[in-house]
């Protein structure tokens, strides 16, 4: 007996990774018309316990066992970072489509092998890069794309937020700060484009031998970025500024707001309160939207997730383009190596091992 | 032939080690103390102590056997779930890997049908039925039965010698409460309350006849990566088997049927009291509403491709449990 009748659009899902993030996912893959086949892990703990929350009905324990039985169309490959690669090539050569958790993986070689990989399987590939799919990103994007903001001039990106403690971490450059990274660095890369040149800095505030503060000044064609990563300061914000010619736009990410600073051609006495004024009710307006949404059930946790798996099965379907392209995925793997080997040359080691070696 | 069987001291073990004994095999039984297996030790069997809680500790008595029975499992209905998953979950996979590292040419996991989705009242149960969708709410026991079996489909999907037998509700001689089936029914004099109505299906299986489906599920052949769905007689409703115990002398006269539908409401306040305090990880109105809808199990495929045919139809396997002698 079968949950659901199959209708002939619906795509053969396979989970790779029972953790945290595959809660978020599973709901989101239903609602796009996929069909979770199996879910592997190799703790069969972990798949069971993912597989008994959400009616699973079929565990493996191995991406492989999982391809060859269950022959899905794509796997969501939600496994730590140091396994991305492994994990997605093995589906890749298989054909089966990958959509993979950020940050794609550790280093740039590894994203050639993962394209070379979709090449040669004929089979897509994507990264949960899923903020840009956030409805207030999706938001920015379009008033830079129509050209409401003008020239885009600069981009702040800010995170701040706890490194978590997890065991994979000591794989992935900058450790727990290194985890806080690519969100915040994809939202910059998505408006920044070709990056020419970058500057690091890291501070070890702790004095624990590992960075826990991050600033990062890049040059695009035509703009500047400013990347900040704070495991200090409070509260933890989430937010990108994108400065153009007509206009600057805040993005808080976390409250799923986004205000528009303009400038008014009104006399002085009135210019001074009225930019208050209008930011007061531009948030004011998006609170009883989102609030009137979330009661309605219309938005979640991660709303971008759930935009982002249903272009890519869209286009899987359709063959058409993925929602996040390799090469913007690699972008981002590319640049993040880069900041932490600017930083290796400029003394101050941030990666741990080394940091350790040198002592 | 050597079996080596866990589980081996319980209702159903001691029943398949028996028949393992009379075949002629060389047995070794798991068992937590010498005292429970000494009467097996006298039989013949080898007995290795231990529990299914630490399956690296007697791992190595796995080496040398032919076919291993899992029958074993954390049967009680408290503890904390981790005790369930090293027990149930984590040892199911420990003896499938280790078994066949060793050479173990096929390993029989003993399941349950308790385990089973029941979408609607009437449905007919087999062996491909869905996992119940909400095992969470159904307990640590069945819940982490569910995930072994899970656990076991995925070694036969991957070609590995699996074979799951799932035996319906079990009854015999030295059964708690042999012949009322299961602890819900409650006698009062000669009065026996049974929830449910009279057309509901009984999925019984005499614990004799479950033994010779585990037993064969072990040595028949070409039955590797199959699965059993094990009831005594598919049809069987609960007023045909109460009126022969109706019959039975000292048994009770009268029965009166409780739709469980009575208990809805009473139950649907404890369940609201539960999740209030977070007590339980299981939902007794989720239990009620699923053990409310009829299901029917199928037994061809256990009787055409085992070949296993209860040894005793089920009133003479009534009349053998209320008297203690097999006819």
């Amino acid at each position: 007996m079968v949950m659901s009748e199959a209708r002939p659009d619906t795509l053969k899902v396979g989970v790779v990774g029972g953790g945290t993030i595959a809660e978020t996912h599973v709901p989101y893959i239903r609602a796009a018309g996929g069909e979770i086949v199996a879910v592997s892990d190799l703790s069969v703990v972990a798949s069971n316990d993912l597989a008994d929350r959400f009616a699973i009905q079929k565990i493996h324990r191995s991406v492989e066992d999982l391809i060859e039985v269950e022959r899905p169309d794509v796997i969501h490959v939600l496994t730590p970072p140091h396994t991305h690669a492994a994990v997605a090539i093995a589906a890749l050569e298989r054909g089966v489509h990958v959509l993979v958790e950020k940050p794609m993986a550790l280093d740039p070689d590894e994203v050639d092998r993962m394209a070379a990989a979709a090449k040669a399987g004929g089979a897509m590939l994507t990264v949960d890069h899923n903020r840009l799919f956030d409805p207030v990103m999706l938001e920015a994007r379009r008033l830079v794309e129509s050209g409401e903001i003008g020239d885009l001039v600069a981009i702040e990106s800010y995170q701040a937020g706890t490194a978590s403690e997890r065991a994979w971490l000591s794989t992935l450059q900058g450790g727990g700060l290194g985890d806080l990274v690519p969100h915040p660095l994809y939202l910059q890369l998505a408006f920044l484009g070709g990056v020419q040149s970058i500057q690091s800095m890291a501070m070890d505030r702790q004095g624990r031998g590992t960075p826990d503060e991050l600033r990062v000044l890049m040059q695009g064609d035509d703009r500047s970025g400013v990347l900040t990563i704070s495991t200090h300061a409070v509260p933890h914000l989430n937010t990108l500024k994108l400065c153009g010619s007509k206009m600057t736009v805040e993005v808080n990410l976390n409250n799923m707001s986004l205000v528009r600073r303009r400038d008014y051609d009104v006399p002085k006495i009135i210019g001074k309160p009225l930019p208050n004024i209008d930011e007061s009710y531009q948030l004011m307006t998006q609170v009883v939207a989102n609030t009137v949404n979330f009661v309605r059930g219309k938005i979640r946790y991660y709303p971008g997730m759930k935009t982002l798996i249903q272009r890519f099965y869209d286009a899987i379907r359709d063959g058409g383009e993925p929602p996040v392209s390799i090469e913007q995925g690699g972008e981002v793997v590319r640049v993040t190596s880069a900041i932490w080997d600017s930083l290796a040359q400029a003394g101050a080691d941030p990666r741990a091992d080394r940091v350790e070696a040198a002592r | 032939m050597i079996a080596f069987v866990t589980g081996a001291t319980g209702f159903l073990g001691k029943r398949v080690v028996r028949r393992l004994l009379d075949r002629g095999d060389s047995v070794r039984v798991l068992a937590r103390d010498e005292a429970k297996a000494a009467a097996m030790a006298e039989a013949g069997a080898e007995v290795v102590i231990g529990d299914l809680s630490d399956v690296d500790a007697f791992r190595d008595k796995l080496a040398g056997c032919d076919v291993l029975y899992h029958i074993g499992a954390r049967v009680l209905s408290h503890g904390d779930w981790d005790e369930f998953v090293q027990a149930n979950i984590v040892a199911t996979q420990k003896l499938i890997d280790y078994g066949l590292e060793v050479g173990v040419s096929r390993i029989v996991h003993v399941s349950s049908i308790g385990i089973f989705e029941i979408p609607a009242d009437g449905v007919t149960i087999s062996e491909e039925t869905d996992y119940d969708h909400q095992p969470v709410l159904r307990g640590y026991y069945t819940r982490s039965k569910i995930d072994a079996d899970r656990i076991a489909r995925a070694a036969q999907s991957t070609g590995k010698p699996v074979v799951i037998v799932r035996p319906g509700q079990l009854y015999g001689p030295d059964a708690p409460e042999p012949l009322f089936m299961g602890r819900v029914n409650k006698r009062i004099g000669p009065v026996l309350i049974v929830v449910g109505t009279p057309s509901y299906y009984a999925p019984l299986v005499y614990v004799e006849n479950a033994a010779d489906a585990v037993v064969s599920a072990g040595i028949v052949e070409g039955v590797e990566g199959r699965i059993f769905n094990v009831v005594d007689e598919s049809d069987l409703r609960q007023r045909d088997y109460f009126e022969v115990i109706k019959q039975l002398p000292g048994y009770p006269k009268f029965i009166i049927y409780l739709p469980v539908g009575l208990f809805m409401p009473a139950v649907n306040v404890v369940d609201k009291i539960f999740k209030t305090l977070k007590r339980r990880a299981w939902s007794p109105a989720y239990q009620l509403r699923r053990s409310g809808r009829n299901a029917r199990y199928a037994t061809d495929v256990v009787r055409n491709t085992l070949g296993w045919k209860p040894r005793l139809a089920w009133q003479e396997a009534v009349h053998a449990t209320a008297t203690g002698i097999e006819k």
